[in-house]
């Protein structure tokens, strides 16, 4: 078991700011942790890393307890940038990490390199713009080539090309078998990690969250327009109207397949067909429409 | 080892450490600039004691003669009269001899005025000095007539020893405390405050080596920054002063009895007892950080515990609290230089003891320590 999170509770006072959480991951996977501010993201990951205390339940990574300070070997969590010390360089960083970490110093350079730090690496971090205390964190991070990787916001700062790199280094990690647990509030970005998102709300898991809620919107470019409204109305099936020769459906409501069929059996052409996703942000609107109406 | 460096890292190549090292050697040339203005001030501030002292023995010959005109053959004043005019004789004889090089004659004439002074005040004679004083010194000045040693001025000199001690008593009394606690007061602190803790607490570190690493980096900081205010006292005292002899002697009360230590012997002491104490400082800061979390509730805490310890205790006359004050290098000089019913090494072990308990608890500490 990657992660194994049993009935997490913890309170600050008399508030409760995480009320039983359940997480299982058994194979190697990107995990979305999304919510609004002060809905427990990071306290999830705190006390799942030994930095925060909880009251009740159990926390496994890797199979070992969360105290065992020996499970930082394979597991590693890229926090705040508040972390870092600004009169110490980026390499003082790294080689410190290399050293505890029992790396090879000469990996620095390699993994500089990936992230695009390596001209900065000898200057100190008080000199560090946001983007670029980000790429370090990063690749204080990425170093010991972890199994699991806990991510606080980590696009906070960095420029799209910056946001780019970082995803492509991530989707790399994850493909070498690293699992990946993300909080971000950035949802386009975390529509291009994963399907697999955990929505936090008060403290509390949202258990309907934990299924694939990937499904995609189609937009049918047609040679008649009028005439594809017709045949879709007098068939009942749901769709839009984008532009001139735009026709729009969700997956949810009709496979594409089928759509097609319907519409080339009227003799209608299908010119292009454009394929978007509905991810994060939708779903966020359903479960936290209370909180954007208000 | 790999902790240690990076915690030395921290400290060495901060602003803080830099300003630190940057305000010693100020200090230092701040002394000895101080020393050189008012050493021209040395022969007049000798001349001024003397007229004092002249002042003292006239209005003492004036009380004689009015006795003597009442009572003429009052023997004892006779003898006080005579003791009176002898010294007033020696002063004038002492003024004519200030020269450096004059230096054995002018101890001899000094010693004949003190032994003048305490004969005087046993035979009933009123006089500004003590016994205490006149006894030092006579000691001091025998001490140095035998050593064939010229004294010299205990705030003023640009001997190189003897302004090596100078900045040693400056760095012993409060001097230590105060560079220790901007040093390293915050050094677990200000993790807590900065979060920066969290790097140290997510790696595959025992949460013990942390506290370890924490003292060891302190007291190598604390080494260092010693050595370099040593070794700038040595410089500017090599170069702004004079030779002087590191054989000088300082005066010791051991049991109401005077005895003389070497400035050599006296600085090593000195820096052996304000090291001891800097360590509890630095164990007590730690410590007192993981309970806080904030800088200025564990800075005033430390201060506060020193402050009632030192107080408290050094209320207690009882002798053999020397063996269990562990407060009592907070301010050393006096327990060098006066050593009455306990000798100078007495606290050692228990600031030791209290020192390696408070670390122990600290270890203890951080196993559990959040950052909540």
């Amino acid at each position: 078991m990657i992660i194994e999170v049993s009935n997490l509770k913890k309170r600050y006072k008399k508030q409760m700011v995480l009320k039983g959480i359940d997480i299982q991951v058994e194979t190697p996977q990107i995990i979305a942790l999304v919510g609004p501010n002060g809905s427990g993201k990071t306290t999830l990951l705190n006390c799942m890393t030994n930095l925060l205390s909880f009251q009740e339940g159990e926390v496994r990574l890797l199979g070992k307890k969360h105290t065992d300070a020996s499970l930082f070997l394979k597991v590693s969590y890229l926090q705040d940038n508040r972390i870092l010390y600004g009169n110490l360089t980026g390499y003082d960083h790294m080689k410190f990490v290399c050293s505890v970490q029992k790396i090879p110093i000469s990996k620095i350079k390699e993994v500089a390199e990936r992230v695009g730090m390596e001209k900065y690496l000898k200057k100190r971090v008080r000199n560090y713009s946001l983007g670029m205390k980000q790429h370090l964190l990063l690749a204080m991070v990425i170093i010991n080539e972890p199994k699991l990787l806990l991510m606080d916001e980590p696009l906070n700062g960095l420029d799209p090309t910056s946001a780019i790199n970082m995803r492509k280094i991530l989707l790399e990690l994850y493909q070498e078998g690293t699992t990946i647990v993300v909080s971000s509030h950035n949802l386009d970005e975390i529509d291009r990690l994963t399907n697999t998102i955990y929505f936090m709300k008060d403290g509390a898991l949202l258990k309907e969250s934990l299924q694939d809620i990937s499904s995609k919107n189609y937009l049918i470019t047609v040679n008649d327009i009028e005439k594809a409204q017709k045949v879709l109305k007098d068939k009942s099936i749901p769709f839009s109207v984008s532009g001139e020769y735009q026709v729009g459906f969700e997956e949810t409501d009709i496979d594409l397949q089928s759509f097609i069929d319907c519409l080339n059996d009227n003799d209608i052409t299908i010119t292009d067909i454009e394929v978007q996703k509905v991810g994060a942000e939708k779903r966020y609107r359903e479960l936290f429409e209370e909180e954007l109406s208000s | 080892m790999r902790l240690l460096s990076f915690e030395l890292k921290k400290i060495v190549f901060s602003k803080k450490f830099l300003y630190i090292l940057l305000g010693i050697v100020i200090g230092i040339g701040f002394l000895m600039g101080r020393n050189v203005i008012f050493e021209s001030n040395i022969e007049k501030e000798a001349r001024e004691q003397i007229d004092e002292l002249l002042e003292v023995n006239f209005a003492n010959a004036k009380i004689h003669n009015s006795i003597l005109e009442d009572d003429p053959e009052n023997e004892e004043q006779k003898e006080l009269r005579r003791l009176n005019s002898a010294m007033i004789n020696n002063l004038y004889e002492t003024r004519n001899l200030l020269a450096p090089n004059q230096f054995q004659e002018r101890l001899k004439l000094q010693n004949e005025y003190y032994s003048t002074a305490e004969e005087y005040k046993q035979k009933g004679g009123e006089h500004s000095l003590t016994y205490q004083e006149i006894s030092h010194s006579l000691a001091l000045n025998e001490k140095l007539l035998e050593s064939e040693i010229p004294p010299e001025h205990e705030t003023y000199s640009r001997a190189f020893p003897n302004f090596i001690k100078q900045v040693v008593d400056l760095f012993i009394n409060l001097g230590a405390i105060l560079i220790i606690i901007l040093l390293v007061g915050e050094i677990m602190s200000s993790e807590f405050e900065n979060r920066s803790i969290n790097l140290l607490f997510t790696q595959p570190l025992k949460r013990t080596h942390i506290i370890t690493s924490k003292l060891l980096s302190s007291i190598i900081v604390y080494v260092l920054t010693t050595a370099f205010l040593l070794a700038v006292a040595l410089i500017i005292g090599y170069v702004f002063g004079y030779r002087g002899f590191f054989d000088y002697p300082i005066v010791v009360e051991v049991n109401q009895q005077i005895e003389f230590i070497t400035i050599a012997e006296y600085l090593l002491i000195a820096v052996i007892v304000v090291s001891v104490s800097v360590f509890l400082i630095i164990t007590l800061c730690v410590l007192l950080s993981l309970f806080f979390k904030n800088t200025l509730a564990t800075l005033f805490s430390v201060l506060g515990i020193l402050l009632a310890g030192y107080v408290l205790i050094s209320t207690i006359s009882w002798s053999p609290m020397a063996w269990f004050n562990p407060f009592q290098y907070l301010l050393p000089e006096e327990i060098i230089l006066v050593q009455n019913a306990r000798e100078w090494w007495q606290g050692i072990p228990v600031t030791l003891l209290l020192t390696i308990m408070l670390y122990v608890i600290a270890r203890q500490k951080v196993r559990t320590s959040k950052v909540d």
